[in-house]
Protein backbone atom coordinates (compact mmCIF):
# COMPACT_ATOMS: atom_id res chain seq x y z
CA UNK A 1 0.00 0.00 0.00
CA UNK A 2 0.77 3.46 -0.95
CA UNK A 3 1.46 6.27 1.80
CA UNK A 4 0.46 9.57 1.11
CA UNK A 5 3.83 11.58 0.57
CA UNK A 6 5.24 8.41 -1.33
CA UNK A 7 4.94 8.54 -5.31
CA UNK A 8 2.35 7.40 -6.36
CA UNK A 9 2.79 3.23 -7.76
CA UNK A 10 0.47 3.98 -11.41
CA UNK A 11 2.14 -0.15 -12.17
CA UNK A 12 -1.62 -1.34 -11.95
CA UNK A 13 -3.08 0.72 -14.53
CA UNK A 14 -0.11 0.25 -16.62
CA UNK A 15 -0.38 -3.15 -16.53
CA UNK A 16 -4.00 -3.33 -16.81
CA UNK A 17 -4.02 -1.67 -20.04
CA UNK A 18 -0.91 -3.67 -21.56
CA UNK A 19 -3.26 -6.93 -20.63
CA UNK A 20 -6.28 -5.35 -22.78
CA UNK A 21 -3.79 -4.65 -25.62
CA UNK A 22 -2.06 -8.26 -25.57
CA UNK A 23 -5.43 -9.91 -25.19
CA UNK A 24 -6.43 -7.94 -28.50
CA UNK A 25 -3.49 -9.23 -30.20
CA UNK A 26 -4.07 -12.95 -29.44
CA UNK A 27 -7.62 -12.55 -30.18
CA UNK A 28 -6.51 -11.51 -33.74
CA UNK A 29 -7.67 -14.24 -36.51
CA UNK A 30 -4.43 -14.22 -37.81
CA UNK A 31 -2.82 -15.01 -34.75
CA UNK A 32 -3.93 -17.18 -32.26
CA UNK A 33 -7.80 -16.44 -33.27
CA UNK A 34 -8.68 -17.07 -29.22
CA UNK A 35 -8.79 -15.36 -25.81
CA UNK A 36 -6.05 -15.77 -23.06
CA UNK A 37 -6.59 -18.41 -21.16
CA UNK A 38 -4.46 -20.78 -18.54
CA UNK A 39 -6.48 -23.45 -16.49
CA UNK A 40 -7.51 -26.39 -19.33
CA UNK A 41 -3.54 -26.84 -19.50
CA UNK A 42 -3.60 -28.53 -15.62
CA UNK A 43 -6.03 -31.43 -16.78
CA UNK A 44 -4.49 -31.43 -19.97
CA UNK A 45 -1.03 -31.85 -18.90
CA UNK A 46 -2.53 -34.50 -16.12
CA UNK A 47 -4.22 -36.80 -18.26
CA UNK A 48 -1.27 -37.03 -20.92
CA UNK A 49 0.99 -37.84 -17.38
CA UNK A 50 -1.36 -40.10 -16.73
CA UNK A 51 -2.68 -41.58 -19.84
CA UNK A 52 -6.50 -40.46 -18.85
CA UNK A 53 -6.87 -39.51 -22.82
CA UNK A 54 -9.67 -42.01 -23.55
CA UNK A 55 -12.50 -39.40 -22.50
CA UNK A 56 -14.55 -37.37 -24.70
CA UNK A 57 -13.26 -35.04 -22.49
CA UNK A 58 -9.80 -34.73 -23.21
CA UNK A 59 -10.69 -34.85 -27.10
CA UNK A 60 -12.57 -31.45 -25.88
CA UNK A 61 -9.70 -29.67 -24.36
CA UNK A 62 -6.86 -31.01 -26.33
CA UNK A 63 -6.34 -28.48 -28.73
CA UNK A 64 -6.97 -25.47 -25.93
CA UNK A 65 -4.82 -27.44 -23.71
CA UNK A 66 -1.86 -27.43 -25.53
CA UNK A 67 -1.94 -23.95 -26.69
CA UNK A 68 -2.14 -23.00 -22.73
CA UNK A 69 0.54 -25.15 -21.80
CA UNK A 70 2.84 -23.12 -24.34
CA UNK A 71 1.27 -20.16 -23.13
CA UNK A 72 2.11 -20.71 -19.83
CA UNK A 73 5.65 -22.55 -20.40
CA UNK A 74 6.18 -17.99 -22.23
CA UNK A 75 4.72 -17.10 -18.65
CA UNK A 76 6.98 -19.34 -16.54
CA UNK A 77 9.98 -18.42 -18.91
CA UNK A 78 9.41 -14.95 -18.32
CA UNK A 79 9.23 -15.49 -14.77
CA UNK A 80 12.43 -17.47 -14.47
CA UNK A 81 14.71 -14.95 -17.24
CA UNK A 82 13.75 -11.81 -15.75
CA UNK A 83 13.86 -12.37 -12.33
CA UNK A 84 17.29 -14.16 -13.03
CA UNK A 85 18.56 -10.65 -15.42
CA UNK A 86 16.91 -8.73 -12.36
CA UNK A 87 18.70 -10.80 -9.44
CA UNK A 88 15.37 -10.57 -7.85
CA UNK A 89 15.18 -15.21 -8.52
CA UNK A 90 14.47 -16.50 -5.04
CA UNK A 91 13.66 -19.83 -3.95
CA UNK A 92 10.39 -19.38 -1.36
CA UNK A 93 8.29 -20.64 0.50
CA UNK A 94 6.71 -18.91 3.08
CA UNK A 95 5.75 -15.46 1.49
CA UNK A 96 5.37 -12.43 3.82
CA UNK A 97 1.49 -12.53 4.02
CA UNK A 98 1.64 -15.88 4.94
CA UNK A 99 3.94 -15.10 7.73
CA UNK A 100 2.12 -12.38 9.04
CA UNK A 101 -1.91 -13.80 8.90
CA UNK A 102 -0.65 -17.28 9.15
CA UNK A 103 2.55 -19.39 10.43
CA UNK A 104 6.22 -19.59 9.89
CA UNK A 105 5.37 -23.43 9.63
CA UNK A 106 7.02 -24.98 6.14
CA UNK A 107 4.67 -28.09 6.08
CA UNK A 108 1.54 -26.45 7.00
CA UNK A 109 2.30 -23.94 3.51
CA UNK A 110 3.04 -27.11 1.77
CA UNK A 111 -0.37 -28.79 2.68
CA UNK A 112 -2.51 -25.59 1.84
CA UNK A 113 -0.33 -24.74 -1.24
CA UNK A 114 -1.34 -28.40 -2.79
CA UNK A 115 -5.15 -28.12 -1.60
CA UNK A 116 -5.16 -24.44 -3.05
CA UNK A 117 -3.61 -25.69 -6.19
CA UNK A 118 -6.42 -28.62 -6.01
CA UNK A 119 -9.16 -26.50 -5.77
CA UNK A 120 -8.20 -23.80 -7.93
CA UNK A 121 -8.05 -25.95 -10.67
CA UNK A 122 -11.04 -27.87 -9.77
CA UNK A 123 -13.16 -24.80 -9.20
CA UNK A 124 -12.11 -23.36 -12.59
CA UNK A 125 -12.83 -26.39 -14.51
CA UNK A 126 -15.89 -26.59 -13.02
CA UNK A 127 -16.81 -23.73 -14.27
CA UNK A 128 -14.87 -23.47 -17.65
CA UNK A 129 -12.46 -20.94 -16.82
CA UNK A 130 -10.35 -19.27 -14.63
CA UNK A 131 -8.97 -15.54 -13.91
CA UNK A 132 -7.66 -15.00 -17.54
CA UNK A 133 -10.14 -16.60 -19.75
CA UNK A 134 -12.99 -16.14 -17.82
CA UNK A 135 -12.91 -12.38 -15.82
CA UNK A 136 -9.97 -11.36 -17.80
CA UNK A 137 -10.99 -12.53 -21.75
CA UNK A 138 -14.84 -13.22 -20.54
CA UNK A 139 -15.43 -10.00 -19.07
CA UNK A 140 -13.71 -7.64 -21.89
CA UNK A 141 -16.16 -9.89 -24.06
CA UNK A 142 -19.41 -8.74 -21.77
CA UNK A 143 -19.94 -12.42 -21.65
CA UNK A 144 -22.76 -13.35 -19.17
CA UNK A 145 -21.00 -16.33 -17.80
CA UNK A 146 -17.69 -14.54 -16.86
CA UNK A 147 -18.99 -11.91 -15.21
CA UNK A 148 -21.22 -13.52 -12.90
CA UNK A 149 -18.41 -15.97 -12.36
CA UNK A 150 -16.12 -12.62 -11.31
CA UNK A 151 -18.62 -12.02 -8.76
CA UNK A 152 -18.80 -15.57 -7.16
CA UNK A 153 -14.57 -15.55 -7.41
CA UNK A 154 -14.92 -12.52 -5.65
CA UNK A 155 -17.47 -13.90 -2.98
CA UNK A 156 -15.42 -16.61 -2.34
CA UNK A 157 -12.14 -14.82 -2.65
CA UNK A 158 -13.15 -12.27 0.55
CA UNK A 159 -14.78 -14.98 2.44
CA UNK A 160 -11.75 -16.63 2.37
CA UNK A 161 -9.73 -13.97 3.30
CA UNK A 162 -12.08 -13.28 6.43
CA UNK A 163 -12.22 -17.10 7.78
CA UNK A 164 -8.69 -18.08 6.91
CA UNK A 165 -6.57 -15.32 7.06
CA UNK A 166 -7.97 -12.04 9.04
CA UNK A 167 -9.86 -13.85 12.00
CA UNK A 168 -6.37 -16.52 12.89
CA UNK A 169 -4.47 -13.68 14.83
CA UNK B 1 2.91 -20.86 -34.34
CA UNK B 2 4.87 -22.73 -31.35
CA UNK B 3 6.93 -19.90 -31.27
CA UNK B 4 4.29 -16.87 -31.07
CA UNK B 5 2.23 -18.37 -28.56
CA UNK B 6 5.44 -18.82 -26.72
CA UNK B 7 5.87 -15.19 -26.76
CA UNK B 8 2.44 -13.97 -26.14
CA UNK B 9 2.87 -16.19 -22.78
CA UNK B 10 6.17 -14.48 -22.22
CA UNK B 11 4.77 -11.04 -22.58
CA UNK B 12 1.78 -12.15 -20.26
CA UNK B 13 4.60 -13.03 -17.84
CA UNK B 14 6.65 -10.03 -18.02
CA UNK B 15 3.27 -7.90 -17.66
CA UNK B 16 1.85 -9.62 -14.20
CA UNK B 17 5.69 -9.63 -13.26
CA UNK B 18 6.02 -5.76 -13.96
CA UNK B 19 2.68 -4.79 -11.83
CA UNK B 20 3.68 -7.70 -9.34
CA UNK B 21 0.69 -9.35 -10.12
CA UNK B 22 1.81 -12.82 -9.96
CA UNK B 23 3.10 -12.38 -6.04
CA UNK B 24 1.41 -14.60 -3.03
CA UNK B 25 1.50 -11.29 -1.53
CA UNK B 26 -0.37 -9.28 -4.03
CA UNK B 27 -3.41 -12.11 -4.57
CA UNK B 28 -3.62 -12.92 -0.82
CA UNK B 29 -3.49 -9.38 0.12
CA UNK B 30 -7.05 -8.92 -2.51
CA UNK B 31 -8.14 -11.74 -0.38
CA UNK B 32 -7.56 -9.79 2.90
CA UNK B 33 -8.48 -6.06 1.23
CA UNK B 34 -4.52 -5.16 2.12
CA UNK B 35 -3.87 -4.95 -1.60
CA UNK B 36 -5.98 -3.42 -4.17
CA UNK B 37 -3.73 -4.50 -7.40
CA UNK B 38 -5.21 -7.43 -8.56
CA UNK B 39 -8.56 -5.92 -8.79
CA UNK B 40 -7.54 -2.49 -10.19
CA UNK B 41 -5.61 -4.17 -12.96
CA UNK B 42 -8.83 -6.21 -13.60
CA UNK B 43 -10.80 -3.36 -13.61
CA UNK B 44 -8.76 -1.46 -16.52
CA UNK B 45 -7.72 -4.13 -18.30
CA UNK B 46 -11.30 -5.29 -18.57
CA UNK B 47 -12.42 -1.99 -19.40
CA UNK B 48 -10.17 -1.23 -22.14
CA UNK B 49 -10.09 -4.42 -23.13
CA UNK B 50 -13.87 -3.94 -24.03
CA UNK B 51 -13.21 -1.45 -25.85
CA UNK B 52 -10.31 -2.52 -27.89
CA UNK B 53 -12.44 -6.41 -28.59
CA UNK B 54 -15.49 -4.70 -29.56
CA UNK B 55 -13.53 -2.16 -32.65
CA UNK B 56 -11.36 -5.48 -33.20
CA UNK B 57 -15.15 -7.62 -34.17
CA UNK B 58 -16.57 -4.78 -35.62
CA UNK B 59 -14.01 -4.42 -37.71
CA UNK B 60 -13.77 -8.37 -38.91
CA UNK B 61 -10.35 -8.84 -37.77
CA UNK B 62 -11.52 -11.03 -34.39
CA UNK B 63 -14.71 -13.04 -33.49
CA UNK B 64 -16.26 -13.60 -30.17
CA UNK B 65 -15.24 -16.81 -28.20
CA UNK B 66 -17.65 -16.42 -25.34
CA UNK B 67 -17.67 -19.15 -22.68
CA UNK B 68 -21.38 -21.13 -21.80
CA UNK B 69 -23.76 -19.81 -18.90
CA UNK B 70 -23.56 -22.77 -17.23
CA UNK B 71 -25.83 -21.95 -14.10
CA UNK B 72 -24.67 -24.71 -11.51
CA UNK B 73 -21.16 -24.57 -12.85
CA UNK B 74 -20.34 -21.14 -12.98
CA UNK B 75 -21.56 -20.21 -9.61
CA UNK B 76 -20.24 -23.59 -7.74
CA UNK B 77 -16.66 -23.34 -9.68
CA UNK B 78 -16.39 -19.38 -9.00
CA UNK B 79 -16.95 -20.26 -5.39
CA UNK B 80 -14.89 -23.21 -5.42
CA UNK B 81 -11.94 -21.31 -7.23
CA UNK B 82 -12.29 -18.08 -5.47
CA UNK B 83 -11.37 -20.01 -1.87
CA UNK B 84 -8.39 -22.25 -3.91
CA UNK B 85 -7.57 -18.50 -5.58
CA UNK B 86 -7.16 -17.47 -0.99
CA UNK B 87 -5.93 -20.04 0.00
CA UNK B 88 -3.14 -20.68 -2.32
CA UNK B 89 -2.73 -17.14 -3.39
CA UNK B 90 -2.26 -17.81 -7.27
CA UNK B 91 -3.76 -18.18 -10.01
CA UNK B 92 -3.72 -20.79 -13.00
CA UNK B 93 -1.28 -18.25 -14.80
CA UNK B 94 0.12 -16.36 -12.41
CA UNK B 95 1.71 -19.68 -11.12
CA UNK B 96 3.40 -20.23 -13.98
CA UNK B 97 5.25 -16.58 -13.67
CA UNK B 98 5.74 -17.30 -10.01
CA UNK B 99 6.98 -20.39 -9.72
CA UNK B 100 9.65 -19.09 -12.48
CA UNK B 101 10.39 -16.42 -10.04
CA UNK B 102 11.45 -19.07 -7.75
CA UNK B 103 8.39 -19.92 -5.33
CA UNK B 104 8.72 -22.86 -4.64
CA UNK B 105 4.90 -22.63 -2.88
CA UNK B 106 3.76 -22.05 -6.25
CA UNK B 107 5.51 -25.08 -7.56
CA UNK B 108 3.63 -27.47 -4.50
CA UNK B 109 0.26 -25.35 -6.31
CA UNK B 110 1.00 -26.43 -9.64
CA UNK B 111 1.59 -30.15 -8.69
CA UNK B 112 -2.35 -30.08 -6.78
CA UNK B 113 -3.98 -28.26 -9.74
CA UNK B 114 -2.02 -30.96 -11.75
CA UNK B 115 -3.86 -33.44 -9.60
CA UNK B 116 -7.22 -31.42 -9.21
CA UNK B 117 -7.13 -31.67 -13.14
CA UNK B 118 -7.16 -35.34 -13.35
CA UNK B 119 -9.55 -35.56 -10.67
CA UNK B 120 -11.92 -33.39 -12.43
CA UNK B 121 -11.22 -35.65 -15.64
CA UNK B 122 -11.94 -38.44 -14.03
CA UNK B 123 -15.24 -37.24 -12.12
CA UNK B 124 -16.85 -35.23 -15.15
CA UNK B 125 -19.38 -37.63 -16.33
CA UNK B 126 -20.93 -38.37 -12.56
CA UNK B 127 -20.55 -34.86 -11.48
CA UNK B 128 -22.05 -33.13 -15.24
CA UNK B 129 -25.54 -33.33 -13.92
CA UNK B 130 -25.00 -30.24 -10.98
CA UNK B 131 -23.04 -28.21 -13.68
CA UNK B 132 -25.92 -27.28 -15.81
CA UNK B 133 -28.20 -25.61 -16.91
CA UNK B 134 -26.32 -24.60 -19.75
CA UNK B 135 -28.32 -21.24 -20.71
CA UNK B 136 -26.30 -20.58 -24.04
CA UNK B 137 -23.22 -18.08 -25.19
CA UNK B 138 -24.99 -15.24 -23.67
CA UNK B 139 -22.75 -12.14 -23.73
CA UNK B 140 -23.99 -8.51 -24.03
CA UNK B 141 -23.94 -8.27 -27.70
CA UNK B 142 -26.05 -11.48 -28.33
CA UNK B 143 -28.68 -9.76 -25.63
CA UNK B 144 -29.11 -6.52 -27.03
CA UNK B 145 -26.81 -6.61 -29.43
CA UNK B 146 -29.48 -5.88 -32.59
CA UNK B 147 -30.31 -2.36 -30.98
CA UNK B 148 -26.66 -1.28 -31.56
CA UNK B 149 -26.75 2.52 -30.10
CA UNK B 150 -28.31 0.64 -26.46
CA UNK B 151 -25.32 -1.56 -26.92
CA UNK B 152 -22.73 0.57 -27.50
CA UNK B 153 -23.88 3.06 -24.74
CA UNK B 154 -23.96 0.04 -22.43
CA UNK B 155 -20.64 -1.34 -23.75
CA UNK B 156 -18.89 2.17 -23.27
CA UNK B 157 -20.66 3.24 -19.92
CA UNK B 158 -19.52 -0.22 -18.64
CA UNK B 159 -15.56 0.26 -19.68
CA UNK B 160 -16.09 3.91 -18.21
CA UNK B 161 -17.59 2.70 -15.06
CA UNK B 162 -14.89 -0.01 -14.66
CA UNK B 163 -11.74 2.66 -15.15
CA UNK B 164 -13.54 4.83 -12.93
CA UNK B 165 -13.81 2.57 -10.27
CA UNK B 166 -10.65 1.62 -9.99
CA UNK B 167 -9.63 4.80 -9.91
CA UNK B 168 -11.40 5.77 -7.22
CA UNK B 169 -10.03 2.90 -4.80
CA UNK B 170 -6.64 3.82 -6.08
CA UNK B 171 -7.57 7.34 -4.80
CA UNK B 172 -8.90 5.96 -1.53
CA UNK B 173 -6.92 3.45 -0.35
CA UNK B 174 -3.51 3.00 -2.73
Amino acid sequence: MNKKDEVKDMKWLYAGIALAVLNFIVFLSFTTNRPIGASTSYPYCADLLTGTTQNSYFEKIMIPGNWEMIFLSGAFLAGLIISLVKKEFKLTLIHDNWKKYRDNSNSQRIIWSFVGGFILIFGARIAGGCTSGHIVSGGMQLAVSSLVFGVFVFVGLLVTGKVFYLNKK
Amino acid sequence: MTFIILLFGFLFGAILLYAKLNRFDTISGMATLDDLTVAKAIAVAVGVGAILLNVEIGLGFASYHVKPFILGGIVLGGLIFGIGMAILGYCPGTLAVSFGEGSIDALIGIIGGLFGGLVFTLLLPSISGILGPDLGKISLFSLVGNSVVFYLLAACSNSWSRIYLACILDEQKG
